[in-house]
């Protein structure tokens, strides 16, 4: 009985050191996140995107607000694919999303992605999944800017065509077309 | 069952299972494929919920106007829900969503709506409408939304009909496989049935086979034993007819002319009776005796010199008393050694030496040489006598016979059957060529010891 009791208290200090230990690096993974968090230029042209939640650096109101010009700033990305409400294999330019999260310095905590599209359109994604696969936030399809009448300002774009998991409608909602919005959490 | 039929159940028709077999895998194969390539095209997207966003645009479009016209200072962006709407018909216009809407009947009239609605466009841009004005807009989006309330029915309706249809033939494919697996089950149980058949069939056959052999060697033994018999009939024939004879003539002589004989007369066919009936005794003795020898003989192998074993044999016959010659060569004695039993190899030795001494002229010479051969060590005995013919040559080591060359001489047919039974007993081998006139050679191969 006695024997029983001391790994009882035993187990529980254990698991509590382990919490302890956790949370204390946790916080300080935070701690030292937050520190970095800086300023970025102001928008000069009209906003195409927000990102806020878990964002390292900002610029209006805790947010990254970026117009067209600013997003350009970013190394830019050319992906050729077909997609499931257009015809044929399209050439879709912009900016890789994950170069955009790096360049914001996000939080190492964060695990998903709320994409808002102008039409109130949101959806949730994985992460993940900008850093599995190189998915773009395109500006032009087939050269031409996209635009709100069409499917811009901004369109997530899966490599669907060179990847064949994501031949598949469990990736198909997530293309978010006239994005205008995005928060990490 | 007749032989054909018999054919056709144990073979041809196995073979035509397996080839049944075949072609059902190869079909429930190409099915299963069938249906997985069908399930990977899910491309379209889901017209339903694309309507659906387009009604949605239209009405707050509607929504927005409505509001403007009622209080022209309200917050609301007319052009923006405009755009909204604009790009959700385009996007109705793509390619595939286009293609969808004229498999249903229903591409005309998005175009007409859509022509409707950029007719109109132009008051979008007032801030006050007149009634009639008002009135257009509202008879344009009206009638675009009553349109797109129709357009998401009817691809409802369509899209659960290809479903239902997909569902039907995706469904129908797994029935198929599902028979044809059973009929995959049944012709495998067959075949396994058909093998199984086959290999008791098989065994049976082996049970047959061997039964036919033992029967093959029982036979044999029988045909041994009465051979046996037949040269034990003739040998007894021969060897006990004379001495008998003897007996018989010496009896009838002293029945009939007893009286008139001397007792020197009497006496000495009295000696001869007694010298024939010896000689009988001898002979069954012989008989009894080898029977008995072979039954109790007891073997110690040791290591033995054989040249060692020959001489003493040699110096042992009393032929050599009466000078005949015997010529012995050999290359090293000491290396010339034997596993065996000496007394019974001296036996054996003594037997041919004796032979030979019997069957051939007593100024011809016995040569004896002793060699190594492989892993043995022979002992040759060669004599110059009259020899054994061919045809008799296969049965010489077999007890009771007697070669009919050697008819004048008393034996049993017992001593080289007897010899050659002792040189297997020492794991050795006793054999014999010879030639009509010439002479005989008997060789006795024994195993032979490693010098250290």
């Amino acid at each position: 009985m006695l024997k029983v009791q001391r790994f009882f208290l035993q187990s529980t200090a254990l698991v509590i050191g382990i919490l302890f230990f956790c949370s204390v690096n946790a916080t300080e993974e935070q701690a030292a996140w937050a520190v970095d968090r800086v300023s970025l230029p102001k928008p000069r042209g009209a906003v195409i995107l927000k990102v806020d939640g878990l964002v390292g650096h900002t610029n209006i109101a805790k947010q990254a607000q970026f117009d067209l010009a600013m997003l350009q700033t970013l190394p830019a990305s050319t992906l050729y694919t077909s997609t499931v409400v257009t015809d044929g294999v399209k050439r879709f330019d912009g900016v890789l999303v994950r170069d955009l999260f790096n360049f914001l310095n996000y939080a190492p905590q964060s695990r998903k992605v709320e994409a808002l599209a102008l039409n109130d359109y949101l959806v949730e994604i994985p992460l993940s999944d900008f850093y599995e696969y190189d998915v773009l936030l395109a500006t032009h399809m087939d050269g031409v800017l996209l635009t709100s009448i069409d499917k811009g300002p901004l369109w997530i774009v899966y490599p669907r065509d060179s990847v064949r998991k994501l031949q598949d409608i469990r990736y198909d909602y997530r293309w978010v077309w006239q994005l205008k919005h995005l928060h990490i959490r | 069952m007749t032989r054909n039929k018999k054919l056709f159940i144990r073979y041809i028709l196995p073979l035509i299972t397996i080839v049944v077999l075949l072609v059902l895998l190869a079909v429930a194969l190409f099915r299963l494929s069938g249906v997985q390539r069908e399930m990977r095209h899910n491309t379209n997207a889901n017209m339903v919920w694309v309507i659906y966003y387009a009604h949605l645009e239209s009405l707050r479009l509607t929504d927005v106007v409505l509001k403007q016209a009622l209080d022209p200072s309200a917050d609301v962006d007319v052009l923006f829900r405009y755009q909204m709407l604009l790009s959700r018909l385009r996007l109705l216009h793509d390619g595939p969503q286009s293609r969808f809407l004229n498999d249903i009947g229903m591409l005309t009239e998005l175009h007409r709506h859509t022509a409707a609605l950029q007719d109109v466009e132009p008051l979008l841009n007032l801030k006050h409408l007149t009634a009639t004005q008002l009135e257009h807009l509202q008879t344009a989006l009206n009638g675009l939304s009553a349109f797109m309330l129709r357009a998401s029915g009817r691809a409802m309706t369509s899209q659960w009909e290809d479903l239902g249809a997909d569902i039907d033939m995706h469904r129908n494919a797994v029935l198929t496989v599902l028979f044809i697996m059973i009929a995959i089950l049944f012709c495998s149980v067959f075949v396994s049935v058909q093998l199984l058949a086959a290999l008791k069939r098989s065994r049976q056959n082996e049970r047959s086979k061997q039964q036919q052999l033992e029967l093959q060697k029982e036979l044999e033994h029988e045909r041994k034993v009465s051979e046996l018999y037949r040269s034990f009939g003739a040998m007894l024939s021969h060897q006990f007819r004379t001495p008998l004879a003897i007996i018989d003539a010496s009896m009838q002589r002293l029945i009939r002319a007893g009286a008139r004989m001397t007792p020197e007369q009497v006496v000495s066919r009295a000696v001869k009776v007694k010298a024939a009936t010896d000689r009988l005794t001898r002979l069954i003795e012989s008989i009894l005796n080898a029977d008995r020898f072979l039954e109790q003989v007891d073997i110690h192998l040791q290591r033995f010199s054989l040249v060692d074993l020959v001489k003493q044999a040699i110096a042992e016959q009393s032929f050599v008393e009466t000078g005949r010659q015997v010529k012995l060569t050999f290359e090293n004695a000491k290396t010339l050694q034997v596993i065996c039993d000496p007394v019974l190899v001296g036996q054996i030795i003594e037997n041919i030496l004796s032979n030979a001494d019997k069957y051939s002229p007593p100024d011809t010479v016995i040569s004896i040489s002793i060699y190594q051969h492989q892993q043995s060590v022979c002992c040759e005995i060669q004599d110059q006598g009259r020899g054994i013919t061919k045809e008799e040559l296969p049965y010489i080591f077999r007890r009771y016979f007697r070669s009919s060359s050697g008819f004048d001489v008393v034996g049993t047919g017992i001593g080289l059957y007897v010899a050659a039974e002792l040189a297997e007993l020492q794991n050795g081998r006793l054999t014999v060529s010879s030639e009509v006139n010439i002479g005989s050679i008997f060789t006795l191969c024994l195993p032979r010891a490693f010098v250290e």
